[in-house]
Order: C-alpha cells, then sequence, then structure tokens
C-alpha cells in the first residue's frame, strides 16, 4: 500500500480517475487536504515576500489621558464576539476573579513600567487606552494580541493554568501591540523569530522591574509558574538557557535554539517564529548578564531604542537586527562603552558576528 | 467517521503538541461519539468553506486549526479557520477537539 500522503497530486489524480474505490478515497481524500495545507502554505509565503515597509498605523490614544484600564470577559454562548462582556475599568474595586484582576493589576504595572522606564505613553505612546479579555473560549491554552488588545485562555488546567497569571506573558503580549505601532516586523522566519524575542525581551524586564530584580536574581523564564503541577518544566521558554525549559513525555522537550549552530529550519510555527527566537533571546540575556545590574537599565535601553529605530525594517533577520542594536548601543553610551561591547560580544558568543560596517 | 486535527501556531511551539491529532470516531465511548457526530453536524462540516475567517495575516501569537473530517460514506473534506473562530457552532467542534486532545482514556 503506498503512502498517499507523499504522492505527488498527478499521481493522486490518476488514481482518483483510474483506481479502485479504496484507492480512489484514500487519493481524493490527500488531495483535498493537500489543497488546504498549500493554502496555508501559501499564506505563509505570501507574508515571507511582504517585505513592503508600511507606515504604522496613527496613534489611537490621546496623550495625556493616563492610564485607561478596560477589562472584559468572553461570553462564549451569546455572542462569540471579542472583546466581550465589561467586568471592570480604570479606578473600580477588585472583582474577586483572579483572570481579571491579574490582568487589570499586570496592565497597571505594564503602563507604569513603559512610561517610568522609556518613557512610553502606553502600546501607542499616545496613551492608548489599554483593553484585555479573559476567560476566552473554553479551557483554552493560550494568549494573544489581536491587533487591538489582549486575549488570554484559562488553559486547560491539565498541561496549562492560567495565561494571566505570568507577568511576562502580560508584558510579551502588549509589546506585539507595540510592535504594531513602531517596527512592524514581519511574523514568519527570522524577521518573526526577531518580534517574538522583542516581546519576550520586553516581557522579562516587565517582570524584573515590578520585582525590582537584578539580572542575577532574575529566573529569565517565561511562562514560570503556568505548566501544571506534574508537567516536567519550569516554563515555556529559558532566555538564558533555550533549550532546557520543559521535557515532558506530553509537551516534549524544548526545541529552542540557543546558537546558530542549532537554527531550525521548518515551516511549521510561522517558520519556527516561537523556536529560533531562542538565539536573539539569549543574546539579550548575555548582553545584561554581562553588564550586571538592573537588565532594563542598559540592556533594555538599548533593545527598547532599537524597536523604536526607523532603520529597523520588518523584514530584518538576526544579523541586521544585532547590527542595529550596537548602534543603538554606541549611540547611547558611546562607541567604545562596555555596553557596546557587552552587545558585541553577546551576539558573537550565539554565532553572530561581524556586526561593524554593512 | 475519522477525523484529522492538528493546531499551528500559539503562543509557544510544543513538539508534543503540534502533531496532527487523528481521532476514530469508532475508538469512542457512546456518548462522545455521538456529542462528536451531533457537533459535526450543527457546524454544517461539508457545506463550510476550506477557509473559514482566515485573515492573510493571522494576529502574532494566535491558533490556526486545520480539521479534516470522513464520514461514513467516505466524503472528505478538509477545512481551515483561525482563532478568534467567530462561528459559534464551529468553534464548539474546535473546543471539542481541543478537549479529546487532553483525554487520556479513549
Ligand atoms: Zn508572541
Amino acid at each position: 500500500m503506498p503512502n498517499y500522503a507523499i504522492l505527488p497530486p498527478f499521481i493522486l489524480r490518476h488514481i482518483v480517475r483510474a483506481g479502485d474505490a479504496e484507492e480512489r478515497r484514500r487519493a481524493q481524500n490527500t488531495l483535498a487536504r493537500d489543497r488546504v495545507i498549500r493554502s496555508a502554505r501559501m499564506d505563509l509565503m505570501a507574508n515571507m515576500q511582504d517585505v513592503v515597509v508600511m507606515t504604522p498605523p496613527p496613534p489611537k490614544g490621546r496623550r495625556g489621558r493616563g492610564l485607561r484600564r478596560t477589562i472584559y470577559v468572553f461570553k462564549p454562548h451569546s455572542r462569540r464576539r471579542l472583546p466581550g462582556q465589561r467586568v471592570r475599568t480604570e479606578g473600580k474595586p477588585p472583582t474577586g476573579d483572579p483572570a481579571v484582576d491579574e490582568a487589570y493589576d499586570g496592565l497597571g504595572i505594564a503602563y507604569r513600567f513603559l512610561r517610568e522606564v522609556f518613557g512610553r505613553h502606553s502600546v501607542d505612546d499616545h496613551d492608548l487606552p489599554l483593553a484585555a479579555t479573559v476567560h476566552y473560549s473554553s479551557k483554552y491554552s493560550n494568549a494573544f494580541w489581536n491587533g487591538e488588545q489582549m486575549v488570554f485562555g484559562d488553559g486547560d488546567l491539565k498541561l496549562f493554568s492560567r495565561f494571566t497569571g505570568s507577568l511576562e506573558i502580560i508584558g510579551h503580549e502588549l509589546t506585539h501591540g507595540i510592535m504594531q505601532y513602531t517596527a512592524q516586523m514581519n511574523y514568519t522566519l527570522q524577521a518573526g523569530a526577531v518580534h517574538e524575542s522583542i516581546c519576550d525581551v520586553m516581557g522579562i524586564l516587565l517582570k524584573q522591574w515590578s520585582l525590582g530584580q537584578t539580572v542575577e536574581a532574575s529566573d529569565w523564564l517565561i511562562g514560570a509558574g503556568l505548566l501544571m503541577p506534574g508537567i516536567n518544566g519550569a516554563a515555556l521558554r529559558s532566555m538564558k538557557a533555550p533549550g532546557t525549559a520543559y521535557d515532558d513525555p506530553l509537551l516534549g522537550a524544548d526545541p529552542q535554539p540557543g546558537h546558530m549552530d542549532d537554527f531550525r529550519r521548518m515551516q511549521h510555527d510561522n517558520g519556527g517564529v516561537h523556536i529560533n527566537s531562542g538565539i536573539p533571546n539569549r543574546a539579550f540575556y548575555l548582553t545584561a548578564a554581562a553588564l550586571g545590574g538592573n537588565a532594563w537599565e542598559r540592556a533594555g535601553k538599548v533593545w527598547y531604542n532599537t524597536l523604536c529605530d526607523k532603520r529597523l525594517r520588518p523584514h530584518y533577520g538576526f544579523k541586521r537586527f544585532a547590527r542595529l542594536t550596537l548602534r543603538s548601543a554606541a549611540e547611547l553610551f558611546g562607541k567604545q562603552s562596555i555596553e557596546a561591547s557587552a552587545v558585541r560580544e553577546a551576539w558573537a558568543q550565539v554565532g553572530i558576528s561581524s556586526l561593524e560596517g554593512g | 467517521m475519522r477525523i484529522l486535527f492538528r493546531t499551528e501556531g500559539g503562543f509557544a511551539y510544543f513538539p508534543g503538541l503540534s502533531a496532527e491529532r487523528r481521532i476514530d470516531a469508532d475508538a469512542l465511548t457512546d456518548p462522545k461519539r455521538r456529542a462528536l457526530r451531533r457537533l459535526i453536524r450543527q457546524a454544517r462540516f461539508f457545506d463550510l468553506p476550506e477557509r473559514v475567517g482566515v485573515p492573510k495575516r493571522c494576529p502574532p501569537d494566535c491558533h490556526r486549526y486545520f480539521i479534516t473530517v470522513i464520514d461514513d460514506e467516505d466524503r472528505v473534506h478538509t477545512i481551515m479557520t483561525a482563532e478568534p473562530v467567530a462561528d459559534s457552532r464551529l468553534a464548539s467542534l474546535v473546543a471539542y477537539l481541543q478537549a479529546l486532545d487532553l483525554d487520556d482514556d479513549d
């Protein structure tokens, strides 16, 4: 019996015409599925070629209005529309629903972090009101930014707990929003992995800042505490040691590389955006570790400056992003500064060197 | 009836969760099989277009789902959809398939 999944379409079409009933059925199944999978692959390729620089959308907020949060609860059985039912607005007391209150508090910390550390006024730098929907869908194990707001699931409670429970995840999703108003990085292949990494960097900085943690004190984990008891893992990703966050019979082993030698080429995950992000994640960790102290004060400033840099283009991969971080370090701290050499050395340690020039 | 279900994308990539899941309705318990058939019927699965609410650019960290159903008459249909799944009946089917994914006992 041939493996229908790997037969070329012209042979499958021949079988559909000439085969017996069983052969015909199998060939038709495979052809139909292939069409859909091809359509998904074409999306990926279209996004890959999509290197046109779009001007960021104009800010939607009004500068000076300050922090304004709204938390919504998803209503799966009525209208499945985001944002859902409004349950807590700015200044209102806790509701007693942990997901609602975690999202509310997390957005508040994130707003103050952006304002105090980077002088940024919310996601669009114009005090865009912050909206989040919690209890999304049912037993939903994910969080995402839909272009306007954050969305958090409660987790399936077998593998994952509530996604609002990790401040770095709130920071990560918020940063997808910031990227929309700044660099607009692509979301495929290396550029997508840079995009993902920037979100992890901002997420971990938010957590460290809120806890007053130095480089040495931080666990450098993304999604710490998110895995349920019994799952063999500490988190979803480790920025300090990519590839070591989990190793579990159900989840598999953390596939993140920490060096270009282990770079993964793949079609899944938009070309491995959540996998290869381990490489720039580790470059950030190494920069921060070399400088010591509070990561948001120096390494964080370099990375934030880079993500706001007009020279950062949506399709830039690791090397061109790395070059811009080095330029940022030189502009902020001086060409001969220890910050600039920490950045250069960190990228070299993950296999990205010769950053001068270009 | 058989169902193939694969989830793509999301906040993190897990090797153990990224494989296509094959669900043989005959191997399920009676109540689960009935529920699954009902959800597929209610979603009008075989009348759905191949892409249901999938934007050209999916938002960051968003899930996309690939579902193939092969019914008892050997009709086969594959669709792709993406979170947020606006069609509540299709969303119920997706949620059910996700929950089945978690069960060890079938
Ligand atoms: Zn992300």
